[in-house]
């Protein structure tokens, strides 16, 4: 699994100019969870991650490579407790998981299966007073932080205990870093073009187990096949395996 | 649905005055409770409560799916909780946040075309939605059902708004039984709106108890007119001293 190498090795020119806050993954430094979606009204939070119109981009990247050799946090910028008002937010996930190419190379479906759970974890993680509202349209994830949730000192070292905690959940997660940026020269522009590459990407792996036009010329995924090394073949392995 | 929810309907004939009675159960329950979370839904196509409450929504619900069913269109396949998160993040953008109180539209009801899914998704985030407040407020066009089917599938107090006249009498009795048989609400009744004293006698209305009979009001006519917002209504006006009564009477002050 190593279609999305390239693009986490950009990570590190996009997230900003100084060096990251690490943190270990502690289980038991994870914040509360509040068990499902909540309603955090502009009136009782502090402040918005990507409120105000500003970037707010999520996307993870899952790789067999070793870019990830242990549960970490990373913090580029300021942490929760010094935020005042809203501000640029990216968070990405590097995952690393084992091998996903199930029963041959060209089978693709387990792979996107895998891709799209790790995903969705997203989508299960409630930090009780950080309430999380994630487009997969716009791959924007702003967050709303209420004023109780930052008196009782939430961090994102214990919001990303959180996140690794649950993606941990899944058998093909083989270890997790979970990178929070709301440094103001990051360039989230950048950040979003990669989040709808990955999405493009992992689309492609679906189109695969469709069954798609084998006419390169007539699809419109041509583009994405062009610039990621490893999916036309992966493409063709499939057509060649219907068949 | 959480059971501290309390989610008001206003039905009736259109014309008798149930966006001016929604929008001054809204300002009651505001002035009563101060610090609780309250949602206005206008359910009603021609968006009236946005005038009698003051506020002025971008968007609506409709535009939401219109813009999700482009993109379902465009080729953009989506998973069940992709779509369900879709519509969450979306409904935020468009709900208004007021000091006092929320405020949500829903729009026209879908023009062309059949994407039950997508209402489907954005009613299942409505109700969640409805869950994390303390009152609700549903201002509803003249068929209960759409509200059923649009926005929510149970409200716990059904009021029926009518004026005296036998037409929106029968309307009433009618939402009354449709109401009945989609097992919609937990209690119901009745506020007769712009009534002379004189003809009360000759009202009946037989689905549901009659709360109270709110007098003309010409002051608040023309405020209408005017586009004046209730809060901005005198506290001893009939419209607001009848709809307390109404709200008293169905225990929800």
């Amino acid at each position: 699994m190593e279609l999305f190498d390239p693009l986490i090795g950009k990570v590190n020119n996009l997230v900003g100019s100084a060096a990251p806050v690490k943190y270990p993954y502690d289980p038991d430094r994870a914040w509360e969870d509040a068990g499902g979606n909540q309603l955090v009204m502009m009136r009782e939070s502090a402040y918005e991650l990507g409120g105000d119109n500003k970037p707010a981009v999520n996307y993870a990247c899952v790789s067999s490579g070793d870019y990830v050799d242990r549960d970490e946090i990373w913090v580029y910028g300021r942490d929760l407790n010094r935020i005042k008002s809203s501000t640029p937010f990216a968070r990405i996930v590097l995952v690393r998981v084992a091998d996903l190419e199930g029963e041959g190379e060209e089978d693709t479906e387990p792979v996107f299966r895998a891709i799209q759970d790790i995903d969705f974890v997203k989508y299960h993680v409630y930090p009780k007073g950080y309430m999380i509202r994630a487009s997969a349209d716009s791959h924007r994830e702003q967050v709303r932080v209420s004023k109780e949730a930052v008196h009782k000192g939430i961090s994102f070292e214990q919001v990303g205990n959180l996140y690794i905690k649950e993606y941990k959940k899944d058998p093909n997660v083989l270890s997790v870093r979970v990178i929070f940026v709301t440094a103001d020269d990051a360039d989230y522009a950048e950040m979003k073009k990669d989040a709808r590459m990955i999405r493009d990407i992992t689309r492609t792996l679906s189109k695969i187990i469709e069954g798609m036009a084998t006419d390169c010329r007539s699809c419109g995924l041509k583009e994405i096949c062009d610039e990621v090394e490893g999916l036309r073949e992966l493409h063709f392995g499939k057509q060649k395996k219907l068949k | 649905m959480d059971e501290r929810t309390k989610i008001l309907t206003v039905a009736g004939k259109g014309g008798v005055g149930k966006t001016s009675i929604a929008a001054a159960m809204i300002r009651i329950l505001t002035e009563e409770y101060p610090g609780s979370r309250i949602l206005a839904i206008d359910a009603d196509p021609a968006i009236g409560l946005t005038t009698a409450l003051g506020v002025e929504p971008e968007d609506t619900l409709d535009g939401i799916r219109k813009k999700i069913v482009e993109s379902v269109e465009d080729g953009r396949p989506k998973e069940a909780i992709e779509m369900l998160n879709e519509a969450r993040f979306r409904i935020f953008d468009t709900m208004l946040e007021e000091e006092s109180f929320s405020f949500l539209a829903i729009g026209r009801p879908e023009a062309a075309g059949c994407y039950c899914k997508v209402n489907a998704y954005l009613k299942e985030v409505i109700s969640l939605l409805a869950a994390d407040f303390d009152y609700v407020v549903i201002d509803g066009e003249a068929g209960i059902e759409q509200i059923n089917r649009r926005v929510m599938e149970k409200v716990t107090h059904l009021f029926l708004i009518t004026d005296p006249s036998r037409k929106g009498c029968k309307v009433a009795d009618t939402i009354k039984e449709v109401a009945d048989e989609l097992v919609m609400y937990d209690r119901c009744g009745v506020i007769v709106n712009r009534v002379r004293e004189e003809s009360i006698p000759l009202i009946r209305i037989d689905s549901a108890e009659i709360l109270t009979y709110i007098p003309e009001d010409r002051t608040h006519a023309e405020n209408d007119i005017m586009g004046v917002s209730v809060f901005d209504l005198p506290e001893d006006s009939p419209v607001m001293q009848g709809t307390r009564e109404a709200l008293r009477k169905m225990e929800l002050i």
